[in-house]
């Protein structure tokens, strides 16, 4: 449920016919509309891993911990959940007590230097307030030659254009493909992996308004997410996309 | 998509260009807004607005010099307005309050210091600006009051406590004065001027006209004697030092106001100077303006402007609110005001077509415009009424290409009027043949898609009229033009009907092309120029009309509908009036004829991207008059008597038997369109040429109910689709059943739409109580 | 929750004989393809798409795929 918490709680300024909306979709979770690609993504990106039985691997904005819960019954990892929001980590320990839930910021990890084989971070960087600082961490605790798997909207752009985005020292908000590399390199990552997963999100929207009728409220929290406002208003080709990625802390920092 | 296309189409539309009044006074005072509020009464926003461009708002509404008079749109119908009188009336009635100006003067001063020298209106000005933006201003005043040359103005024409009260603002800013301080005085123990421009970073001559020309203040002067000043930052040779005001104007009459404005321009040449950015960059000139407003003037009546009841010549609240009344709220909106569509928007093609632009570029990758872009007509009325030429037809065309392009045309919008072309491009219709008994044609007769949908009898009468009127063989083409294609921005398709259509017509060898149409004719002239091309109006026009023509029809007054495809076209005007004529009815002109005609709500398939403007455009056109209306084009005969309007097709003039239902003869569904297309192709190769052709077979028998034939025509769903469902159910046995109403329910998608039907046998056949769709399809697993 | 219960005794498969149940249906618009509950026959899998939400929730749901 990782998607509707941080709905919820990134989004200061929502109406509260939003944040019942939001509210409802959390107590009736939807069948399968848990984030874009839902754990068919997630297996997809695990496996692009290659994590063996019993890796440690940290789900980023785990949320109630589905997520986990998967990796640790379905694919026999040793994972854990970080959240920023202790109300839905609740949740999840009052589903699954078993669960290793852990209130954090992903801007301050409460990991040991390299002492992590995976992190993945499933539609929950875009929402962080600092991601260079996310990333900081994230190349700290994971252990030399460790995965980081990302998925997270981005913004499609037309490549004649690309040059002319001003996104320019924005730390929370959607991103180009351009400026993600940027950052992800800038932490010491090799990019193992890139894929558009557009198609993903797309079916998201979908199962959205069957369910709910109405996008509105999605369109305005992606809005909300938008830091530079600029963006939407600037006379560029884009189009909001969604990604997968897979990204290797280098061996010799 | 080109920001540069975006800039030039803006750049045609005038509607925010300020208007004459704003634009000839040197400081923009926002007159227009402060007159609508007095026409209210409201005398404090109107205190509020003026007091926005002029900092000493009591002194201005007694002493301006009023260029805006000469600029006011309503000196063309009888006096311009008294824009100053009734400013004074505001003053009186609302004393502007200090507390609008002292905002931000919390924070440190800046660094930089700044002298006025002169403590007239221009300096004054220059000098309260500058404070404002937080520099430390120092004004040197020889004499011992503010004010300057106002003190010579009468008293009874400015109460010197105005003068004391507008200047009293000085009392809460930090600017120091030093009055009896003559700068550069001979003899004096005052500092000299070459002194002053060494202890501040800037200064401010405003010193008038005398002591401009008797000081020596160390400036460059050009022949005349006079200070050279820069008319653009009011820069002097020194670069530190700027000079404006009454000195400027020496000789020419006293202007209060373009002191003030000097003082503004001094003010801000100083700011970026003391921030060393360039004076000259993105900057125009200051004071009046010429307009590009246009405002509409016809029928306005001409009203003297009020004339003040008191001695003193001021008006009262009453009469200011009465003057008020006759100012004309300038603005452009010509488009606008004729077009529906355009004014549904609530805004004007300037922002419109940056709507467009935003909408092709994605916001978040959720496109806004796309309905606005879709249910544009594309009549081009908008372009004739434009003072600037702007065409949202373009603009909408153009961009619904793009969007079929990139993809990102929404199906839903044209899929129906597209299959219903195919449908007219099929072989249940197409046909192409010479006429019987001839191996060549010198002409072919073109009826149109929707002619043979709606009146297929009058194809047969003109088809058979034509052949014997004409000689050489007239051949017959059956089929659709493509415009559906053209006008949704399916470019490849409409290539490609085109092409076919051009190769049919080259295999009868190439005749020339009468087309009964006017939207065809437009598609063929514009995107067929090798094809000779003539509206059977023309025609007719010329080669006659058949001898009884008319004799079931009364001669009356009808009122011409002109088809927008042929706005530009004074000829087939000038043709379907004379034939008029000819069948002796009287021609009413309605005030949108011509080349002011507005579409049916057919034009650019607006009627199925948006219904609800399409019903706006029609009411509108058939509330124009009582008259019944006369059409020469079937879609907008059809449109109108859709809405109740009494209106004949011109064929119907000349064929047509039963008078009496001609006017209010109910236009068929679509599911009649495409049987009458097809029935009139079978009947044509029966009774012209000869050929038994087996019509197309109902093999099964439905019973639909004038409400449900409503909801299908509602939902567009044709009989053909509602068919197909049920016999497909019949034969597979996939049904369900609804155990309420013990209705079969059954659904199959033919091509992209799912269609469901509620039925329930009877004797032979089939009743229909429902019938819906949608275009998500169902994935069978 | 009632109407569900209600509705699920008023729709018959005809060709099966048996009442629709809850079962997952796949949906495809424009390219998208996107699982929703529906009812349909538990035997041929015929589907049952009430016209409250073929002209509600599944045509914003078209609308939400055309423009994006």
């Amino acid at each position: 449920m990782s998607q509707w918490i941080k709905h919820e709680s990134i989004c200061p300024n929502q109406s509260k016919d939003d944040a019942a909306l939001a509210q409802s979709v959390i107590t009736n979770p939807p069948e399968g509309v848990l984030r874009p690609g839902g754990l068919r993504l997630t297996r997809q990106i695990v496996d692009a891993c290659a994590f063996a039985r019993g890796m440690k691997v940290i789900d980023l904005g785990c949320g109630t911990g589905i997520t986990v819960e998967y990796l640790v019954n379905t694919l026999g990892l040793c994972a854990a959940g970080v959240d920023i929001s202790e109300e839905r980590l609740q949740q999840g320990r009052a589903r699954n007590a078993g669960l290793r839930l852990i209130q954090a910021a992903g801007e301050a990890l409460p990991f040991a230097d390299s002492s992590v084989d995976g992190i993945l971070a499933e539609c929950s960087l875009s929402v962080m307030q600092d991601l260079p600082q996310v990333l900081a961490e994230i190349a700290r605790v994971l252990l030399p030659g460790g995965k980081l798997a990302v998925t997270d909207m981005y913004v499609r752009l037309d490549s004649v254009l690309q040059t002319s985005c001003t996104n320019k020292g924005q730390t929370v908000g959607i991103r180009n493909y351009s400026e993600l590399m940027k950052l992800f390199k800038g932490q010491g990552f090799k990019i193992l992996h890139w894929e558009d997963q557009t198609a993903f999100l797309k079916e998201f929207v979908a199962m959205y308004i069957m369910e709910h009728g109405s996008a509105e409220a999605l369109w305005q929290c992606m809005l909300n997410r938008q830091q530079d406002k600029q963006l939407s208003r600037q006379s560029l080709k884009s189009d909001l996309g969604y990604f997968a990625l897979i990204a290797e802390k280098c061996a010799d920092r | 998509m080109d920001q540069q296309l975006l800039r030039d189409r803006e750049a045609k539309c005038i509607q925010d260009q300020p208007p004459g009044c704003t634009a000839g006074c040197p400081v923009h005072v926002d007159a227009r807004g402060m007159i609508a509020a007095m026409q209210k009464g409201d005398c404090a926003e109107g205190v509020a607005l003026f007091r926005k461009a002029v900092p000493f708002p009591r002194i201005i509404s007694r002493v301006c010099d009023q260029p805006c008079q000469s600029a006011c749109k309503r000196r063309e119908v009888d006096e311009s307005i008294s824009i100053n009188a009734l400013e004074k009336v505001c003053v009186e009635q609302h004393d502007p309050s200090s507390k609008l100006v002292i905002i931000a003067q919390k924070g440190a001063l800046k660094d930089k210091k700044a002298a006025v020298v002169g403590a007239g209106l221009s300096g004054l000005t220059a000098a309260l600006e500058l404070s404002l933006k937080g520099y430390k201003v120092t004004v040197f005043e020889a004499t011992d009051r503010l004010g300057g040359s106002l003190w010579t103005i009468s008293e009874e024409k400015l109460p010197r406590q105005l003068i004391i009260n507008d200047f009293a603002i000085f009392e809460q800013l930090p600017v120091d004065i030093h009055y009896n301080t003559a700068i550069g005085a001979r003899g004096g123990s005052v500092m000299s001027f070459a002194g002053l421009y060494e202890d501040f970073d800037a200064v401010f001559i405003g010193v008038g006209c005398e002591e401009a020309h008797s000081i020596d203040l160390g400036l460059e002067r050009d022949a005349d004697g006079q200070i050279v000043i820069d008319p653009l930052t009011l820069g002097t040779s020194q670069p530190k030092v700027f000079a404006g005001g009454s000195l400027r104007r020496c000789g020419t009459d006293r202007s209060p106001i373009s002191s003030i404005s000097d003082g503004r321009s001094a003010a801000l040449s100083m700011d970026r100077f003391f921030q060393d950015v360039s004076l000259t960059a993105n900057r125009d000139i200051a004071g009046p303006i010429k307009t590009a407003l246009y405002t509409n003037i016809k029928g306005v009546k001409p009203q003297p402007r009020v004339s003040p009841s008191a001695s003193t010549g001021g008006y009262t609240k009453e009469e200011a609110a009465q003057e008020a009344g006759r100012c004309l709220s300038c603005e452009c909106l010509e488009c606008v005001k004729a077009c529906k569509y355009l004014e549904h928007y609530g805004s004007y093609p300037k922002k419109y077509a940056r709507e467009v632009y935003n909408n092709l570029s994605i916001v978040m990758g959720h496109h806004h415009a796309n309905k606005m872009i879709n249910s544009c007509s594309l009549c081009g009325l908008c372009e004739h009424v434009c003072p600037g030429h702007l065409d949202m037809g373009e603009i909408c065309h153009n961009a619904r290409q793009r969007m079929v392009k990139k993809g990102k045309m929404p199906p839903s919008t044209h899929d129906f009027a597209l299959r219903d072309m195919q449908f007219s491009n099929g072989n249940d219709f197409t046909l192409c043949r010479h006429q019987p008994g001839f191996t060549a044609s010198k002409v072919v007769f073109f009826p149109s898609c929707q002619l043979a949908a709606s009146a297929p009898q009058r194809v047969k009468e003109i088809y058979e009229f034509l052949c014997a009127q004409i000689d050489g063989g007239v051949g017959l083409m059956l089929g659709c033009c493509g415009a559906p294609a053209n006008w949704a921005g399916q470019e490849e398709l409409f290539q490609a009907t085109m092409q076919e259509l051009e190769h049919k017509w080259r295999d009868l060898g190439s005749p020339a092309m009468i087309t009964a149409c006017p939207s065809c004719f437009a598609m063929f002239k514009h995107y067929a120029p090798d094809m000779p091309v003539e509206l059977l109006w023309t025609v007719l026009d010329r080669v006659g009309l058949p001898e009884s023509a008319g004799a079931a029809v009364t001669p009356q007054k009808l009122a011409i509908h002109d088809s927008c495809t042929t706005r530009h076209e004074g000829q087939i005007q000038d043709s379907v009036r004379r034939i008029l004529h000819k069948l002796g009815h009287q021609v009413e002109e309605l005030s949108g004829n011509r080349d002011h005609t507005t579409c049916c709500g057919y034009g650019g398939l607006m009627i199925y991207a948006d219904k609800a403007v399409a019903h706006k455009v029609i009411a509108k056109r058939i509330e124009e008059s009582d008259t019944d209306y006369l059409a020469y084009c079937a879609m907008c005969r059809d449109n109108f008597a859709n809405h109740g309007k009494r209106v004949y097709h011109l064929l119907d003039l000349i064929f047509g038997q039963d008078q009496d239902k001609l006017a209010e003869q109910e236009p068929p569904g679509y599911s009649q369109r495409q049987e009458n297309r097809a029935k009139l192709k079978t009947a044509l190769l029966r009774d012209v040429w000869g050929e038994n052709v087996v019509g197309r077979q109902a093999n099964v028998k439905v019973i639909i109910a004038d409400n449900v034939r409503r909801i299908m025509e509602e939902g567009l769903i044709l009989v053909d689709d509602v068919v197909k469902v049920i016999a497909y159910a019949e034969e597979t046995g996939n049904k369900l059943k609804d155990m309420e109403t013990g209705h079969y329910l059954a659904y199959l998608q033919p091509l992209k739409v799912t269609y469901w039907v509620e039925y329930t046998p009877q004797d032979d056949g089939f009743v229909v109580h429902n019938a819906y769709s949608h275009r998500v399809e169902i994935i069978a697993e | 929750m009632s109407k569900q219960a209600s509705e699920q005794q008023k729709i018959l498969c005809e060709k099966c004989g048996i009442y629709l149940t809850l079962g997952k249906v796949k949906l495809a618009y424009l390219g998208t393809t996107f699982p929703v509950e529906l009812y349909k026959c538990p035997q041929c899998g015929l589907v049952h798409i009430p016209e409250e939400l073929a002209k509600g929730k599944m045509q914003q749901a078209e609308e939400g795929l055309e423009n994006k």
